[in-house]
């Protein structure tokens, strides 16, 4: 231990924390008191830390700190060690599995053999007095040299996190390098894919604004209406103006999809349905409910209007405008807005005339 | 003299009483065939049926049934004659109408058509398990040779056992008699016994003290394919022995994949192959590798249960939560698939190692029956380990859907650590797997892999054991049975030099061997019992701690499968069960509690169920705990306990838990539940199953597994004194480099330091 090295304590009499050691003379004098001794230094930097070497005195609380810094006490330190590692944020269950997956892997593939200890190994040691040279494999003589069997090293650990298949990661690995050498996909032009995302980018942030510019079309005209925006319809889908008529369809659909299912699961304790395949055997209701025959699905309990089947068949008009580009499609609805309800979809504002004093125009472009 | 009496004599002394008393071979006269046992008052020696087994040596033609029989020059005409009876050669008993039964079977299997040319071969050389055993017997005559046995071992205990029961029937005799099993823990054979079914084990320790095996004149070797640690040993063994015992024959019996590789390696020995009973199996293959081994295994049986005809199905999974996600998934499909479309019923059973053995049963139970007469077919589906690849023999598999993967563990020297990890089969094991599908007519078997992953990805061969275990106890064991060049033992795998070195290293350590490696007197000791050398040496020392009736039961404890029960569906209970009896210092305590609770409730199993715990399991252990006291008793190591009042009582038995597992300790490393293993730095957890209640800077392990994570299981609070002071030499500081196990070993110093200051004072 470092306590010995302590020896010269006669250099600090004066030092608080430790008291004169009562039985300082059963101590050889420390080698160390020789002139090159670096602790041969003024007392008063050797001071604060000086240690006791008397290991056996109960009255001595103090502890050598290897490195000289300050009077701390073994308590004091034993806290404050205590006290920052609270402080340290606990790591988390994934920096653990890393930090255990690093150091066992590091570990995994170093040898025994050549690990810096394998000097003082005795298992080692006696290997080696059976004849055993390191590098070489175990049993019979005559395999030495031909090395033929014997293993050299231990079985490799491999985890496997996933369930991907025999052969998986080969494959997937192949085509990789397929990738890496440009083989199969087509040379791209650096230029020529900046600006597809870009038009990407711009169509998904107009078709986002055709979107909210649908809702605020369709909150004008359901008010004017007096009907609450998600309230039952009352009119025929196909009266709705073209402009939100898509919007409306598509959140009936989903409504009435939910539904369904709803239904479905409610209806799963039915008795069975028969196979696809025995055609004959079903009536026309199992064939509605399965969708081979037409007809209204009764058995399912479907709120389904007449006039909602009729509305499912082919909308022209509908199909039309929405085949239009987006933008094409933002800059009608933008116009239909500014016309009929003096309402500007960029400056956000209903203005109380058409004159729509104070707006810069119809283009974003033109709102700055 | 009665005839237990008898039979409790040891063998030269029974040669004497061969001259005075006809009792030799069971000696109840003639059973009527109705199995009436009733004993005639009529003088043995005047029975004509038991005349043979009087004047024994002397003449010959005596030798009833076998008269006219020379050792190693009969045939099978000889051996068909004396097998047709009406006596039996062996008992001399009348035989019976169930032994023609099966003798009728037993002509038309493969083998029985090459008797002879075994014959021949067995004859001319030294060098297969119901049959080939009987063969020898006929031929080899152990009983009239100077009271040797004909040995045949077999990998697993069940199968010992098993097998032992079956050949007794063939051969008419009573099990335990003629023809007994030895097993650990469990013997069953007795003076007349000629034919010994064993586990390799079992050989290898008799091995240790009978170097030669003198009371063999015959060795079998069977299912040696698989390569069990035992057998391994029992090869280079026994390779050597054969050299210096010309007498001694010796068979090699395995699976003919890798025949020519035993053949080599006993120096070209003669080889017979003999063609399975089994019908050629269709293999096919994915044309591209799958993304979802577990999705593609399911979507693959529900297509067989759909399109092929009748027969079962056998799917190879990894393991049991794997398993019993496939069985709920296949069932629920299979529900659906049974609405929609025409299709019969399918039920699935899980198969796993864990399993308790009554629903192991069940997938024995018939396939279900198709919902109506000629309707589409009903079947079964048996999801595995690959415990179905080789112990366990399902009839009615047609079908065999192979994901190839299995676990396996691996033991790597380097960081000590015992590994369970998802890897892919060998080609061998493949093959083997598919071979499942031929047993009752021809079957299928579907690879979920594509051919060319076969060839390239596979290995040949399984890893045998040897390369996949801690060698310690087997060092301990070559130890014992003389051999002192370990580096240079004929291996027919060689391990690892690491391996050998680590368990040199370990067995230093346990003073098992000293710094030449010869056998200390605490290794001789160790190496009598059949134990891991850690738990031998904890076992031994254990009377230091006032403590070894406490250490046996834990020892026991430790060495049987899983104690607690933890049904998926109930796995709540089960817990809530456990804690009843925790030990707040840690696993190996809360087991010493279920036992001593176990013991109190008069062992019930009713008790056993109410508790989530394995009666099997506790059964054992309290089998294999008299074995192990047997073995204390005669090595004369005292049993004794600290009174159950004394505070020191449950610290003993962790301090002696520590002189034996000094070198599994692990030390907390951060506020969370982080430790690290001293010695080999390694970031490991403690296992969620854990009893352990108290904050535990040092914990001792029984075992460090790698599964999905780095485990530590079944852990103990120690306190770090114990460790300097019971494992010195292992916890000198300065082997430590600068860390946190060295800081903290430093400063348990430097407490004992001061406390012994104080003491002092």
């Amino acid at each position: 231990m470092s306590l010995k090295r302590s020896a010269p304590l006669d250099l600090s009499p004066s030092s608080p924390a430790s008291p004169p050691p009562p039985k300082r003379q059963h101590h050889k004098p420390a080698p160390l008191s020789s002139p090159h001794n670096p602790l041969q230094q003024p007392p008063s930097k050797l001071l604060p830390s000086a240690p006791t070497p008397e290991e056996d005195d109960y009255m001595n609380m103090t502890i050598p700190d290897p490195t000289p810094t300050g009077p701390e006490s073994y308590t004091e330190r034993l806290k404050r060690k205590q006290r920052a590692a609270e402080l340290a944020q606990p790591k988390s269950k994934a920096e653990l599995a890393r930090i255990g997956g690093r150091s066992r892997d590091e570990a995994l593939t170093k040898s025994l053999l050549w690990h810096e200890s394998a000097g003082a190994n005795k298992g080692l040691k006696m290997m080696k007095k059976m004849g055993f040279t390191p590098g070489s494999g175990l049993g019979r003589k005559e395999w030495e040299n031909g090395g033929d069997g014997a293993r050299l090293e231990p079985i490799g650990v491999s985890m496997k996190s996933d369930r991907a298949g025999i052969g998986l990661e080969k494959a997937t690995g192949e085509k990789m390098k397929d990738v890496a050498a440009g083989i199969g996909v087509e040379q791209l032009n650096p230029e020529e894919y900046r600006e597809r995302v870009r038009i990407q980018a711009r169509e998904a942030r107009m078709e986002a604004q055709f979107f909210s510019a649908q809702k605020v079309c369709e909150k004008f005209e359901d008010t004017e209406d007096n009907l609450g925006g998600n309230a039952q319809r009352s009119v025929p889908l196909k009266s709705i103006n073209v402009f939100w008529r898509g919007l409306v369809k598509a959140r009936e659909e989903r409504e009435r999809g939910r539904k369904m299912k709803h239904e479905m699961l409610q209806s799963l304790d039915l008795p069975r349905l028969p196979g696809y395949d025995r055609n004959h055997e079903l009536d026309h209701e199992d064939k509605v409910a399965l969708g081979i025959a037409p007809g209204r699905i009764r058995n399912f309990g479907m709120m389904v209007e007449d006039g909602a089947e009729y509305e499912t068949d082919e909308d022209e008009e509908l199909a039309e405008f929405e085949a239009l580009e987006v933008g094409e499609r933002l800059k009608r609805i933008v116009a239909h807005l500014r016309s009929k309800h003096n309402y500007c979809f960029w400056c956000k504002y209903q203005y109380p005339d058409g004159e729509m004093e104070g707006c810069p125009g119809l283009g974003e472009d033109l709102h700055g | 003299m009665s005839t237990t009496e008898d039979r409790k004599r040891k063998k030269p002394q029974e040669k004497e009483s061969q001259t005075n008393s006809p009792k030799r071979h069971k000696s109840e006269p003639v059973s009527p065939p109705s199995g009436n046992t009733k004993k005639p008052e009529i003088d043995p020696s005047k029975n004509p049926y038991l005349a043979h087994t009087y004047p024994a040596e002397e003449n010959k033609s005596d030798w009833g049934p076998l008269a006219g029989f020379k050792r190693h020059r009969t045939t099978t005409k000889m051996a068909n004659i004396a097998e047709d009876g009406p006596f039996n050669p062996f008992s001399g008993n009348k035989l019976s109408d169930r032994y023609f039964n099966i003798l009728e079977g037993r002509r038309e299997l493969p083998i029985a058509a090459q008797r002879d040319e075994f014959l021949n071969m067995f004859h001319k050389s030294q060098t297969m398990t119901t049959q080939i055993p009987q063969y020898v017997l006929f031929d080899d005559l152990p009983h009239l040779n100077g009271y040797k046995q004909v040995a045949c071992t077999q990998p697993r205990r069940v199968a010992a056992m098993s097998v032992a029961k079956r050949v007794a029937d063939e051969m008419d005799v009573e099990l335990g008699h003629e023809v007994g099993y030895s097993i650990r823990f469990e013997d069953k054979t007795s003076p007349n016994t000629i034919l010994k079914y064993m586990t390799d084990g079992m050989l290898l320790r008799e091995a240790m003290h009978d170097h030669l095996l003198e009371r063999y004149s015959c060795i079998i070797l069977d299912e040696a394919h698989e390569r069990t640690l035992a057998t391994d040993i029992l090869m280079g063994l026994l390779k050597n022995v054969v050299e210096r015992r010309p007498d001694l024959k010796l068979i090699i019996m395995s699976a003919t994949l890798d025949a020519q590789k035993f053949q080599h390696y006993f120096n070209d020995a003669p080889l017979l192959a003999v063609p399975g009973r089994t019908h050629p199996v269709e293999i096919y293959y994915t044309p591209e590798p799958e993304r979802d081994y577990l999705e593609a295994a399911i979507r693959t049986v529900l297509q067989i249960h759909t399109t092929e005809p009748e027969g079962d199905i056998l799917l190879f999974l990894t393991g049991e939560e794997e398993i019993e996600d496939a069985c709920r998934k296949i069932n629920a499909e299979v529900d659906l698939l049974v609405r929609e479309a025409d299709v019969g019923p399918l039920k699935s059973y899980a198969l796993y190692g864990t399993l308790p053995p009554q629903q192991q049963q069940r997938i024995f139970e018939p396939a279900p029956s198709p919902f109506k007469p000629g309707g589409p077919p009903g079947r079964k589906v048996v999801v595995s380990t690959n415990i179905a690849e080789t112990s366990l023999t399902i009839d009615g598999i047609v079908y065999v859907v192979d994901p190839g993967f299995s676990k396996q563990k691996v033991y790597n020297p380097r960081i000590r650590v015992e590994s369970l990890l998802v890897s892919p089969i060998s080609k061998a094991s493949a093959q083997q797997r598919a071979g499942r599908a031929g047993r009752t007519r021809p079957g299928k078997c579907f690879r979920l892999y594509t051919e060319s992953a076969f060839k390239k990805e596979l290995i040949d061969q399984t890893y045998p054991e040897i390369l996949r275990s801690n060698l310690a106890n087997t060092v301990l064991e070559l130890k014992k049975l003389g051999i002192d060049d370990l580096v240079h033992f004929d291996f027919m795998d060689p391990p690892a030099p690491e391996t050998m070195m680590r368990a040199l290293e370990e067995l230093n350590y346990l003073a098992c061997l000293d710094d030449d490696g010869n056998l200390t007197t605490l290794g001789k000791l160790a190496a009598e019992f059949p134990l891991d050398p850690a738990l031998a040496v904890m076992l031994i020392s254990s009377p230091e701690f006032f403590c070894s009736n406490e250490i046996l039961s834990l020892t026991a404890l430790l060495s049987v499968p899983q104690l607690f029960v933890r049904p998926l569906n109930n796995r709540q209970r089960a817990d809530e069960m456990k804690k009843l009896f925790a030990h707040e210092d840690g696993d190996h305590l809360t087991m010493l509690n279920v036992y001593h609770a176990f013991k109190q409730q008069d062992s019930q199993p009713a008790w056993c169920r109410e508790h989530f715990l394995s009666y099997r399991a506790l059964q054992s252990a309290d089998n294999v705990r008299a074995q192990l006291q047997r073995i204390m008793e005669r090595l004369e190591i005292p049993l004794v306990s600290t009174d159950f009042s004394e505070k020191s009582y449950y610290e003993n038995i962790r301090r002696a838990l520590v002189s034996g597992f000094f070198m599994q300790v692990a030390m907390k490393n951060s506020p969370g539940k982080a430790y690290i293993t001293v010695k080999d730095n390694q970031d490991v957890l403690i296992h969620p199953s854990t009893a352990l209640e108290k904050d535990s800077p040092w914990l001792v392990y029984n075992e460090f597994v790698l599964t999905t994570k780095s485990f530590i299981r079944t852990v103990t609070h120690i306190r770090p004194e114990w460790l300097l002071e019971i494992a010195p030499g292992y916890y000198d500081v300065k082997d430590f480099r600068e860390g946190p196990v060295r800081t903290g070993l430093e400063r348990t110093m430097d407490k004992v330091r001061k406390r012994n200051a104080l003491k002092r004072r």
